[in-house]
């Protein structure tokens, strides 16, 4: 983990409120996939706190790291990265978090299934990618409430060119793109058609599709892994805001999603109730991602 | 060569910039980070009895110049600070302050009495202004008597320097200064998180899962800057000040209103290489204003 001044290489809107960021990291590290970076313009102190952004791409160059990120403009921090042009100073603090784990490749079955809805989907490009380099195939099955006429869905492209466009399953609520409906529908039909047997599943996206995997998982017996959120201060274990509930040894306690996650096995998982949230957009609880 | 170096409760420390508790972990985590040896010294997450779970989430909501935080106390428990964390702290040259928390004077004993034992911390900081727990914290804190009897009970046991830390809410900060000074503390600590509540107007639900919390940032530097100013005067011992700061142009507000030293809390989670910022911010300071010590710049403030 370190804070280094990154400086901005291309900040641009992909399609409605999808931003992609590119900057240059001036030092070396490795990222895991799953890890994430919290950013802010530097010296900014309002707001005040910096924003977590998942790694979603990472290059190594000689000097220096090229990371990007996909963003979703909702409130006040992002609004702010949106206005960071080529040349701007970011703080970046990375790589944090334990990021997704690779089992070893059984003797029988390579498939494996990423499941995202919304922002969610940065979260799995490097793993996708790590995947495919140690010889899983996997599946990405993507939902969002819409898509847009010229670009389609955000990052879907990136993962057609990684996996092949038949392995890229898409589905949106308002049938724009793909199939009409969400994306868990989408992932039951293919576990239920049983010709498709995923050694393992990841996923990252809105609380109430991630329930619905964690249920899948379990109902299909596949070891599955969910990258949550929370509301986080700091992002690196000293303010402890961003618990979660976990089952660990035997017993239910808090867990620091930003240093024990955002990455958790689906059965260690203890969800909280749910909230109703009619907010036009989506708060936190009804998945910004 | 400029001499930021500050005495407090016969504790010499090498600048008057700290690290506040709960901002600062157990100061292992920064140590990635910054270089531990160059702070004044820190306050440890705040130190129970027995381990704490804290409050239920949400925790934290950002507002607009700082943040509502319920964290409820969340911590190891003092034995397993002692054990585990306190012997790697000793390699840093650096002063720990151990932060105190209890939901009785007895409790507030208990810690105390199990830190006693522990080589490394040099001073310990009672929280009697936590905005987050039902019992103990603000309770006391609130109230002069209460708080110069947790006081007294507190420094019968202690072998170490004991800090008070005074929450915004007491009637009169002043009041409770010099109970607490009378009680025998060696300093004192202002200030706390002040109470405050936000709603989510699509839920209809407060935003924080204990429905309110403490407020921190830029937004109460204006209100700690009177409560020190109030406290200092109220009392001769040592006022360490607390609240909003971010920068040395801050730092310097509270030093010159009276403070012997300061804490920066929630701009750690922003900048988590605040403090070392505002330590050369001050140097910097002394020399453009020929202030040889920064000693000689406290309770400076001309009214
Ligand atoms: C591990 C992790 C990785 C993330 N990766 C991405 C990513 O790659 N792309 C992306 O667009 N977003 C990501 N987020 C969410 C992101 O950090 C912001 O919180 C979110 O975009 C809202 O910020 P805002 O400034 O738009 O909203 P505001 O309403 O101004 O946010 C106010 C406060 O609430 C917090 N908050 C609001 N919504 C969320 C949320 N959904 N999750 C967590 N905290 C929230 C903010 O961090 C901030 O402290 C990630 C969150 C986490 C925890
Ligand atoms: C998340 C969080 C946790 C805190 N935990 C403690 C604590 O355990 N004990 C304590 O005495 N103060 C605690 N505080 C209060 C701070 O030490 C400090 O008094 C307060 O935040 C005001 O300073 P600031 O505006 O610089 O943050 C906490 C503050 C925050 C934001
Ligand atoms: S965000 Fe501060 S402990 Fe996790």
């Amino acid at each position: 983990m370190m804070d280094v001044t990154a400086t901005v290489l291309n900040n641009a809107r992909e399609y409605g409120d999808y931003w992609r960021l590119r900057v240059k990291i001036p030092a070396h590290y490795a990222v895991r996939p799953g890890q994430f970076a919290m950013i802010r313009p530097s010296a900014q102190w309002e707001p005040i706190l910096r924003r977590a952004m998942v790694f979603y791409r990472v290059e190594h160059r000689v000097h220096a790291l090229e990371a990007e990120f996909i963003y979703r403009v909702m409130g006040r921090g992002t609004r702010q990265l949106a206005q960071l042009r080529s040349g701007d100073r970011l703080d970046v603090l990375g790589p944090l978090g334990n990021g997704f784990t690779i089992g070893e490749r059984p003797a029988v079955g390579r498939d494996v299934a990423l499941v995202s809805g919304g922002i969610g989907i940065p979260a799995l490009y490097l793993l996708a990618a790590e995947l495919c380099q140690r010889g899983f195939v996997p599946r990405l099955f993507h939902g969002d409430r819409t898509s847009d006429a010229e670009r389609g869905l955000i990052c879907v492209d990136d993962f057609y060119a990684l996996l092949g466009r038949d392995h890229v399953l898409c589905a949106t609520e308002d049938g724009s793109y793909g199939q009409r409906g969400v994306v868990t529908d989408l992932l039951e039909s293919a576990l239920q058609s049983g010709a498709w047997r995923p050694v393992a599943l990841y996923a990252c996206g809105p609380e109430p599709m991630m329930k619905r995997v964690a249920q899948l998982a379990l109902q299909f017996h596949i070891p599955a892994e969910l990258s949550l959120e929370a509301a986080m201060a700091c992002g690196f274990g000293v303010c402890l805001a961003c618990v979660q509930r976990v089952r660990l040894d035997g017993r239910i306690t808090y867990v620091r999603v930003c240093c024990e996650g955002p990455v958790f096995r689906a059965e260690d998982i203890v969800w909280e109730e749910p909230v109703v949230d009619r907010s036009p957009v989506g708060g936190m609880r009804n998945g910004a991602r | 060569m400029i001499d930021l170096s500050v005495d407090i409760a016969g504790i010499h420390f090498k600048n008057p910039v700290l690290a506040a508790s709960g901002t600062f972990g157990y100061g292992l985590e920064f140590a990635e980070l910054i270089d531990l040896n160059r702070l004044g010294g820190f306050c440890t997450k705040g130190l129970s009895i027995e381990p704490l779970e804290g409050n239920p989430p949400p925790r934290i909501v950002e507002t607009h110049g700082g943040m509502l935080n319920s964290i409820g106390l969340q911590n190891i428990g003092v034995r397993a600070f002692v054990e585990q964390k306190l012997p790697h702290l000793r390699k840093y040259n650096t002063r720990v302050i151990a932060n105190v928390f209890g939901f009785s004077p007895e409790e507030y004993v208990d810690v105390v009495r199990v830190l006693n034992d522990g080589d490394g911390v040099a001073a310990y900081e009672l929280n009697i202004s936590c905005p987050n727990v039902k019992k103990g914290g603000m309770e006391i804190g609130n109230d002069p008597n209460e708080a110069a009897r947790l006081t007294e009970a507190v420094k019968r046991v202690a072998h170490r320097p004991v800090i008070v830390k005074l929450s915004p809410h007491a009637r009169s900060i002043a009041e409770v200064a010099r109970a607490v000074e009378a009680a025998g503390a060696d300093a004192l600590s202002v200030m706390n998180t002040i109470l405050g509540m936000s709603v989510d107007i699509y839920t209809r639900r407060p935003r924080l899962g204990t429905v309110m919390g403490g407020l921190s940032g830029p937004a109460i530097k204006p209100i700690a800057v009177r409560m020190v100013f109030e406290a200092a005067r109220a009392v001769s011992i040592p006022v360490i000040g607390i609240g909003g700061i971010v920068t040395a142009q801050d730092a310097l507000e509270f030093i010159i209103a009276g403070a012997s030293a300061i804490q920066v809390g929630t701009a750690n989670y922003a900048d988590p290489g605040v403090t070392i910022k505002i330590i050369d911010g001050l140097t910097a300071y002394c020399r453009q204003q020929n202030i040889a010590q920064i000693r000689t710049l406290i309770g400076t403030i001309r009214c």
